[in-house]
């Protein structure tokens, strides 16, 4: 039973992460209004390496509640963008990381994460909110995901290759579940 | 700079095909008149950029004012929260666009054909 709170607290501590880092994000000024990097996006790519897939949707989940909270879309269609972005974006990190194994660094998880979560978005926005106009956004969508796809990458294998911290988590996360 | 892989570059690859694909793709009709589409809830509306004019586009939001000036569109006043309409700034270029998201307006500028020869030309055929 304490194991499985100290497990809890993992998760939410780093759902706590997300939630801090996409005030953080706000710090940030935007070449153009359409261009997010997703430093919430980063507690998910360092989790992916020793989270069990249940536990990794559960730090999904609050990142995109979290999201939805400090950016006031949490009642909005946006939401749901967010939403399946970030599910997609997740699915196919997962994916490129377990099938890529030694020949993928983070930097190509990332990647694959934001190619997935904009093409996800460009799918709904075509589909459901504005139609085949939806196609002009394209270039800008995929290309701002993808330079931040690659800096969210960069970060994340450097910060996984020297942080203590992170070493730590892990460690202790990998005893809870055993 | 730590440890590239081979599946790195190959993600990256596909990425970039993806984005040249989609500028190939939205550059395609760059001929013609340039022409101004507005796209709200109340439908779909078509001007030419040349002349001066200002068309209010009812949305969710309130709705967003938007001017023809110059041989530019730009929105002018828009009832939404963030207002990246009004900073995306005027536009006069085939193919580019502003979008409202909270109003559900999207302004793009086209380029009309002259006088729709490939359709033309079919219906007379047949």
């Amino acid at each position: 039973m304490r194991s499985e709170n100290a497990r809890r607290e993992i998760i939410s501590f780093l759902g706590a992460l997300c939630l801090f880092l996409s005030g953080v994000e706000y710090l940030i000024p935007k070449p153009f209004p359409f261009f997010r990097l997703g430093l919430a996006n980063l507690p998910l790519i360092l989790g992916l390496r020793f989270l069990k897939p249940a536990d990794l949707a559960a730090v999904l989940l609050l990142k995109v509640f979290g999201q939805g909270l400090v950016n006031g879309t949490l009642a909005s269609y946006v939401f749901l963008f967010s939403m399946a972005g970030s599910a997609a974006s997740l699915v196919f990190m997962a994916a490129a990381y377990r099938f890529g194994g030694c020949r993928i660094s983070l930097i190509g998880v990332s990647l694959s994460g934001a190619m997935a979560s904009s093409l996800v978005q460009l799918f709904l926005a075509v589909s459901f909110v504005f139609g085949e106009t939806a196609v002009v956004i394209a270039p800008i969508s995929l290309g701002s995901g993808m330079i931040s796809g690659l800096i969210i990458g960069v970060f994340a294998q450097r910060f996984t290759a020297s942080s203590r911290w992170l070493a730590a988590l892990e460690a202790r996360y990998r005893k809870l579940v055993g | 700079m730590a440890s590239i892989r081979i599946f790195d570059g190959m993600v990256l690859m596909i990425f970039l095909s993806l984005l040249v694909g989609s500028v190939y793709l939205s550059a395609l009709n760059r001929e013609g008149t340039p022409a101004v589409e507005v796209e709200s809830v109340d439908g779909r509306y078509l001007f030419p950029l040349s002349r001066d004019t200002e068309f209010l586009a009812s949305g969710p939001s309130g709705g967003c004012r938007i001017r023809i000036r110059d041989g530019t569109v730009f929105v002018e006043d828009s009832d939404c929260r963030e207002k990246i309409c009004i900073a995306m700034g005027p536009i006069s270029r085939p193919p580019s666009w502003i979008a409202c998201l909270p109003n559900r307006v999207v302004i793009r500028v086209t380029a009309q054909e002259a006088a729709d020869n490939s359709e033309r030309v079919d219906s007379v055929a047949f």
